[in-house]
């Protein structure tokens, strides 16, 4: 009773009528943002969070603006799956194989809907998945001693270095590339400057906000340009009204429920993402229902399952991220970075017992984005289609200017954009060299972490490196770490299939 | 990194990339490259963390240079693998896309030299012109837009939201 009491209280924090305001604004510009080519969640959540600090708002109202963003943005990109046959990002890649199918068909809006539609009734699942597994999951943590701590930053590790692809050694040289730049500022234990090169202003570290920004949002303008300069174009199809029958969705609603299952258990597992869930739900969907081979052709099932259950993992993934901090994709990422920069650290405390105001507004704040989302996009989805006619001599440096203010408003300091430059040519070349982005974030948000609770094990220990290994909690959470990063290559190569390809694919792109 | 699929469906794979199998010769130089500025990385790295030294603060066993140095060794462990069994060649920009995106490198980085001293409203609108023309905008909008986009924001940041923006040379509001 507890529980319900809880997620209560988040509804009543959510739906205050400035927070339900912000829920809207949020899920507006998400959309709007998921919708303009080549930006999707992860630079949208990491350009507008600084910005967002300069509304001077609560903890409560922040997250409740930046999960509005995420949800929309989420859904802005399944728009481009269906219209444009351009996933915004690696989870609605499924979706474009019967979405896209159906916009060519002229049924766009019965796509858009059911994408809609589905989305909200896996967000409602997953909300009362949350409810059950959050809580006691994260009562786990609470018999976390420092060398458990340390493997389950380890085990976030090995998750995110997973995520990324085809080379399992290009995602554990990105996060240690991250851990590198943990470094850098004073050591808080002993006072010792590292890696300033002289600079006073890199004393207090690496802003990860400054990076993240350079990594994702400048990289991803370098990114566009070069596809423009090489005169890559995309057609898309046109939605005239979004509309679904009940006969439609009485056809779909086994899939949506079916997606919404196997997307919240997807997303429960560390280091299986949304992107993973929607092939699975699309895969197992194809096998259940698709006896007249309409599958890939413009099913409506087609598009419902994938949505689903991509909606249902991201909101599965909240439970290993809310309780053990560990992210399932490069936006979770940059989620869990804002959560600990305002002193909210899952994993190294029972989260939904010290700070439950925040954590069950966050999750009563997503359900509420869903809700809006249902209803925003029915009447405003030809406006946001027309963002994609916006010229890219203006949308490129727009998105540079706000990157600078988001950047500037950190430390105001210029340093700070030179910073961010670099890093977006390092970001630039590293998607070049198909070496993951997100990893390098997650090295930089929990380096610190990882250095802290490694030198308290050490201490407690005497210096007895074996601390790490004593006991079966430290030992399941390393099998587990080794088990995400190379069960996937080993069950590849057993079964050598194209999915796996696919799933590759997808992954590359968190 | 949404927009690998988004804008280039075509960059993916398929150029010569094998994901496991070590491609000869010139075909692995781009990640034997990274490896290489890696391998630098880490040795300068783990180098400068021995010379960090916490044994004027009693802390145990374990001092600020310990981790950095395993980090370090990592590394370099990885950096060598990369070098020793590279992937294929990445797809490369032409020269001519290579010429922008270097010119918008360099005024990006020009623009957090000058931003404060001259503005956020001059420096923005300089530098949206110039990427504009970059893309041949037709500068009847393009003039305009510049200018008016980043005075905007500048009004809307200096006076609704608790942020300001470097006044410089036109002021601010």
């Amino acid at each position: 009773m507890l529980l319900a009491f809880n997620i209560l209280d988040g509804f009543q924090a959510a739906l205050t009528p400035e927070n339900l305001a912000l829920a809207l604004a949020g899920c507006l510009l998400g959309t709007l943002i998921g919708v303009l080519p080549g930006i999707g969640p992860i630079t949208g959540v990491a350009i507008l969070f600084p910005i967002t600090l300069t509304l001077g708002l609560d903890d409560a109202a922040t997250l409740i603006l930046l999960a509005s963003v995420y949800y929309g943005s989420q859904y802005g990109g399944s728009t481009t799956s269906i219209l444009l046959n351009v996933p915004g990002e690696a989870s609605s890649v499924v979706t474009t194989l019967d979405g896209y199918q159906m916009a060519r068909q002229g049924r766009a809006g019965q796509a858009l809907a059911i994408s809609a539609i589905g989305s909200f009734i896996a967000g409602t699942a997953s909300v009362l998945g949350l409810m059950l597994f959050g809580p006691p999951l994260s009562e786990v943590t609470t018999k976390f001693q420092s060398p458990e701590k340390f493997m389950v930053v380890i085990l976030a590790f090995a998750t995110v270095s997973s995520l990324a692809g085809k080379n399992i050694f290009k995602g554990l040289l990105a996060v240690t590339f991250g851990v590198i730049l943990s470094t850098v500022g004073t050591d808080l234990q002993t006072g010792v400057v590292r890696y300033t090169f002289g600079e006073l202003k890199l004393q207090e570290g690496m802003d990860f906000v400054i990076i993240a920004i350079g990594l994702f949002a400048v990289s991803e303008v370098l990114t566009l340009l070069e596809d423009t300069v090489h005169g890559e174009t995309v057609v898309f199809q046109k939605a005239e009204r979004i509309w679904v029958t009940f006969k439609e969705f009485t056809f779909s609603l086994g899939a949506i429920i079916r997606g919404s299952v196997i997307g919240f258990f997807v997303g429960l597992l560390p280091g299986t993402g949304a992107s993973v869930a929607g092939f699975m739900s699309y895969g197992l969907e194809k096998r259940i229902s698709d006896t007249d081979g309409t599958f890939g052709d413009g099913d409506i099932r087609g598009v419902a399952a994938p949505e689903s259950a991509n909606n249902a993992a991201a909101g599965g993934s909240l439970v290993p991220l809310l309780t053990l901090g560990i992210p399932g994709s490069g936006t979770t990422a940059v989620m869990l970075g804002i959560l600990i920069s305002m002193g909210i650290r899952p994993g190294s405390g029972n989260v939904f017992a010290e700070t439950p105001e925040l954590i069950w507004t966050l999750i009563a704040s997503m359900y509420i984005g869903n809700l809006v989302l249902l209803l925003l996009n029915f009447p405003l989805v030809k406006l946001f289609v027309k963002i994609l006619e916006i010229p890219p001599w203006f949308l490129m440096p727009m998105i540079l200017v706000i990157s600078y203010i988001g950047v500037y408003s950190v430390n105001n300091s210029g340093l700070d954009i030179t910073i961010m430059t670099i890093f977006g040519v390092v970001g630039y070349l590293f998607r070049k060299l198909e070496v993951p982005l997100a990893p390098i974030l997650m090295g930089l948000i929990l380096g610190d972490d990882l250095e802290q609770n490694f030198r308290r094990s050490l201490v407690a220990s005497r210096g007895e490196y074996a601390t790490f290994v004593d006991g079966w909690l430290n030992i399941l959470l390393l099998l587990m770490a080794v088990a995400v990063l190379f069960l996937p290559q080993i069950l590849s190569r057993i079964r050598g299939t194209n999915i796996n390809e696919e799933f590759a694919d997808a992954g590359a792109e968190v | 990194m949404s927009d690998e699929t988004s804008t280039t469906p075509s960059t993916t794979p398929d150029n010569g990339h094998s994901s496991d199998g070590t491609p000869s010769g010139a075909a692995g130089w781009s990640d034997r490259v990274l490896g290489l500025v890696c391998l630098a990385i880490a040795a300068w790295y783990t180098a400068e963390a021995r010379t960090f030294d916490g044994t004027a603060f009693a802390t145990g066993p374990v001092g600020p240079k310990t981790m950095p140095t395993g980090v370090g060794v990592l590394f370099g462990l990885l950096a060598l693998y990369l070098i020793l069994k590279p992937d294929g060649p990445p797809r490369w920009p032409t020269r001519q896309a290579s010429w922008q995106i270097g010119l918008v490198v360099i005024s990006s980085y020009i623009y957090g030299r000058v931003m404060e001293p001259i503005g956020f409203i001059a420096a923005s609108a300089v530098m949206m012109a110039v990427i504009g023309l970059l893309f041949r905008a037709p500068p009847k909008k393009l003039v305009p837009l510049s200018v008016l986009f980043p005075t905007l924001l500048a009004f809307v940041f200096n006076n609704w939201l608790e942020l300001r923006l470097p006044a410089g040379w036109w002021g601010g509001f």
